[in-house]
């Protein structure tokens, strides 16, 4: 059998998923195996595999809906697909001489030497290189041999790695390390990160780099930094606290020593805004292992300290699962874009700046919610924040990311409630799942800003609408009734309060959106359609 | 002798019956139109392909002094499908579809593939004239399979409705196909504008909107980029002067790889050179000095704005989501500093 060759298992039956794959594991093949269609596009997307054995009647995206869209996408286009069913069945677009169809019952090895037969046959167009140098597997060679071996030859380019942590990539120029990214993470950070994965591939493509230089070290002693933080980490992360541990400073910014290190000041402000570890770490310019020892000598020295009996689990899904996966079902359903589902807009409309900031603030209670708006405190530190530093008056873009299960997200964007901003916000309207408009007790010369909008967004797409009073104090009931006469408001129309104390949980707020997405006919009508 | 303001030469007699006596091999009639369709949208479905149709719609003869006859019609008709048939690809299948209405079927063509052709019509019928006369006011629209419609039937009514908002677009309504690049910007940012793809705004420091907004605009369809890498396009945004102190070059190079083309242009831009994501456009013309503007345009929306300088650093800005317009600005900037006619 061809070596390192991946197989996709996308079949609804669990226990034949489970049982056909160990088979295949023993005969020294590499899988992935998935329960659902959605699923399945999103791993094909990611890393391409050399072969996928499907179910035709998968759920959320049916296995023969999938093996269209891959088989017009030129990444994917010459994967081999076998479809396992009860009986035939007529496969629109079925390549004979490729693609193969069994029935059950089948015998393990018919399986195995099916799919030998058809990767030794060249099948898929397999590690065609285009314009890649070179590619590979991490569990074959490890990254920082790989970096070692572009830094001999002194390359340029740039090595894209792959694997299901993420994905990553290191820029080199002359064999030296640029920069590194891996999800919200640059510079060293990034690259250590990258360096502790162990499965998953890596691809290099040689071309010029233009981008400055943000690593200064040079490649070997970034190398052996980053060995010797690995290895520190190993050592000592039973003194490091629980990534869901939740914790709390104990004295004022103002009141830190002098003559501390930039980390150690950094870390203290995140605790501030992020208690929980693995948020805080996450946030974090600095790499993991300084980040945890720091946070291990600011316990000690009790300037920061546990909040008990509270853990938060930094990885716990808001929205249950089964509810995101009819959210993604059902976007599927009405979207004719099917890449384009993996987010969702939530446009946010205000009468007033203020109003879209303690909106975000509240949203980062959401679990799994990372706001892009620049914090008072990250601004002290003078550190460079990229597209959030410049969310300011004007009201326009991206406040945030709430991540749903199944790797869809939701994108809080702000749109200008100032007159004649109809074709913008059209343009920017593409995916828009909801709207949520921001109102307080004293904007009401803003209101009708908020109705122009509302009623563009609604005349291209019928998406829930939440309303929210965000203002710092009590909404008086004249005041919500004559909100809800002016927006012309049913009964039933739910209107939230983010005042305190009577502060409607963010949770809550967005369960009764997800819930009104679901069960109303909502998302019809094709933004662009003339 | 007066100019003809209606449409004469329609009144009489039908392109549709004239198409007939036409012996352009490979122009079809509507009935062989509408089964080549169907036949197309089933083998598109069955391997999973998109095609598209264009319509080339003959409005009137507007600015012509006098009105064609019959005669005229038919040579022009013959004319037309002559340079028509010359552009095509030998898989296109071209027939009238109605009266006025001109149909080019493209086999395995994607959204963008159809406005290339249109633009090579275009070109092809700017030499054809009646008798001399200006040519005839066309109108072209295109549409999609499967992004715009399910079947052939439907996607003609999605074409024949561009067609009908393309007649009642601003650029038909201000004429603005015979105006240069700066007259057209010119025409936009002068007026006054509030319909729902085109309106006016103004923005400074003491306004709703501040002169950043711009920088905001142009970080948020760069954003837009991003999060959609692999969905073909191109955008403009123009400047005094190409630096890489300008807000939105981080976020250009931050954008990963995209199908976008990016241009960044400006009076000089010579310190500055391509990124990975971007190209730069030193044009050396002192009027990009008052004037800053961004031209989108992917398979997905079309936006162009347009700030003209203003007394008290405050800027006159006109924005549309009109693809017509957006296409139009696009093709004219391209036209007049004869730079690669691309979208």
């Amino acid at each position: 059998m061809p070596d390192g060759k991946k197989i996709l298992l996308a079949l609804k039956d669990r226990k034949v998923s489970e049982e056909l794959a160990r088979f295949l594991k023993e005969k020294g093949l590499e899988i992935a195996s998935v329960e659902d269609g959605a699923r399945a596009l999103e791993s094909v997307l990611k890393e391409p595999p050399s072969f996928i054995v499907i179910d035709p009647y998968l759920p959320i995206i049916k296995g023969e809906r999938l093996f269209q869209i891959l088989k017009n996408n030129p990444h994917t286009s010459r994967v081999p697909f076998m479809f396992i069913s009860e009986a035939q069945k007529d496969v629109k677009g079925f390549r004979i001489g490729m693609d193969i169809f069994v029935t059950r019952p089948f015998h393990w090895d018919e399986i195995y030497g099916k799919i030998k037969h058809t990767l030794a046959s060249g099948g898929r167009m397999d590690a065609s290189l285009g314009d890649k140098d070179l590619q590979g597997r991490l569990s074959h060679i490890h990254l920082a041999d790989v970096i070692q071996m572009l830094h001999m030859n002194k390359k340029e380019g740039e090595l894209s790695v792959s694997s299901p942590a993420g994905t990553g990539s290191v820029s080199m120029k002359n064999g030296e390390i640029f920069n590194a990214v891996c999800g919200r993470a640059e510079r060293e950070k990034a690259l250590f990160r990258l360096l502790t994965w162990k499965d998953g591939t890596f691809a290099f493509r040689p071309a010029a780099v233009e981008s400055t230089r943000k690593i200064t070290l040079t490649t070997g002693n970034l190398l052996m930094e980053a060995m010797r933080q690995m290895d520190e980490y190993e050592n000592s992360k039973h003194l490091f606290p629980a990534p869901e541990t939740v914790l709390t400073t104990n004295i004022e910014v103002a009141s830190l020593p002098g003559g501390l290190k930039p980390v150690m000041h950094e870390v203290f402000n995140l605790v501030k805004h992020h208690p929980v570890v693995r948020d805080l770490v996450d946030r974090s310019s600095f790499p993991d292992y300084e980040v945890y020892r720091t946070l291990a000598s600011l316990l000690t020295r009790r300037l920061v300290e546990e909040v008990k009996g509270e853990k938060r689990e930094g990885g716990r899904e808001f929205v249950p699962p089964a509810q995101a996966i009819k959210i993604k079902e059902k976007l599927i359903s009405r979207w004719s874009d099917m890449l384009a589902v993996n987010f969702g807009k939530l446009l946010i409309a205000s009468t007033a700046a203020a109003l879209t900031r303690r909106f975000v603030e509240a949203s980062a209670a959401l679990p799994d919610f990372f706001p892009r708006l620049m914090d008072e405190d990250t601004a002290a530190l003078g550190r460079p924040t990229g597209k959030e530093a410049r969310m300011g008056e004007d009201c326009l873009g991206d406040l945030g990311v709430l991540k749903l299960y199944g790797g869809m997200e939701v994108v809080f964007f702000s749109v200008p409630t100032v007159g004649g901003m109809s074709p913008l916000i059209k343009t920017l309207s593409g995916n828009v799942i909801g709207l949520v408009l921001l109102w307080d007790s004293s904007s009401e010369a803003g209101i009708p800003g908020l109705i122009s909008t509302r009623n563009d967004v609604l005349s291209r797409r019928r998406v829930p609408v939440m309303h929210i009073h965000a203002g710092d104090t009590e909404p008086d009931k004249a005041i919500v009734k004559k909100y809800r006469t002016m927006l012309n408001l049913k009964q039933d129309d739910p209107v939230f309060t983010l005042t305190v104390p009577r502060k409607d949980n963010m949770q809550g707020i967005f369960q009764s959106f997800f819930m009104a997405l679901l069960k109303e006919d909502y998302i019809t009508g094709k933004v662009y359609a003339v | 002798m007066e100019t003809v303001k209606e449409e004469p030469v329609f009144k009489d007699f039908s392109l549709m019956d004239e198409s007939r006596k036409l012996l352009e091999n490979h122009f079809y009639d509507s009935a062989f139109i509408n089964e080549y369709g169907r036949i197309e949208t089933a083998r598109s479905e069955r391997y999973g392909l998109s095609y598209s149709v264009i319509i080339i719609h003959i409005e009137s003869f507007g600015g012509a002094k006098t009105a064609p006859g019959k005669k005229e019609l038919l040579k022009f008709l013959k004319a037309v499908v002559s340079a028509l048939m010359k552009v095509v690809r030998t898989c296109d299948v071209a027939g009238m579809l109605e009266d006025k209405r001109i149909i080019v079927i493209l086999p395995h063509t994607d959204y963008f593939g159809s406005l290339i052709t249109i633009k090579k019509i275009q070109k092809a019928l700017e030499s054809v004239s009646t008798a001399g006369e200006p040519r005839a006011e066309i109108i072209f629209a295109q549409a999609t399979y499967p992004k715009d419609a399910n079947g052939f039937g439907e996607l003609v009514g999605t074409a024949g409705r561009r067609v009908a908002g393309r007649l009642k677009s601003l650029w038909v309504q201000l004429g603005l196909e015979g105006k240069l690049f700066w007259e057209t910007v010119a025409s936009l940012t002068s007026g006054t504008y509030g319909a729902e793809a085109y309106s006016t705004f103004d923005t400074g420091p003491d306004l709703d909107l501040k002169n950043s907004f711009i920088q905001s605009v142009n970080s948020a369809i760069l954003m837009e980029i991003a999060r959609t890498p692999e969905k073909r396009g191109i955008l403009y945004l123009g400047v005094k002067k190409v630096s890489n102190d300008l807000p939105f070059m981080k976020d250009i190079e931050t954008a990963g790889r995209t199908a976008m083309k990016i241009f960044v242009v400006g009076t000089d831009g010579s310190s500055v050179p391509d990124t990975k994501n971007s190209t730069t456009v030193a044009l050396g013309d002192h009027r990009l000095e008052g004037v800053y503007f961004t031209f989108f345009m992917n398979e997905d929306a079309a936006y162009a704005v347009i700030c003209r300088e203003n007394w008290g650093d405050t800027h006159n800005c006109f924005h549309t989501s009109d693809e017509f317009i957006v296409e139009g600005l696009i093709t004219k900037f391209q036209r007049d500093y004869s730079l690669q006619e691309q979208l």
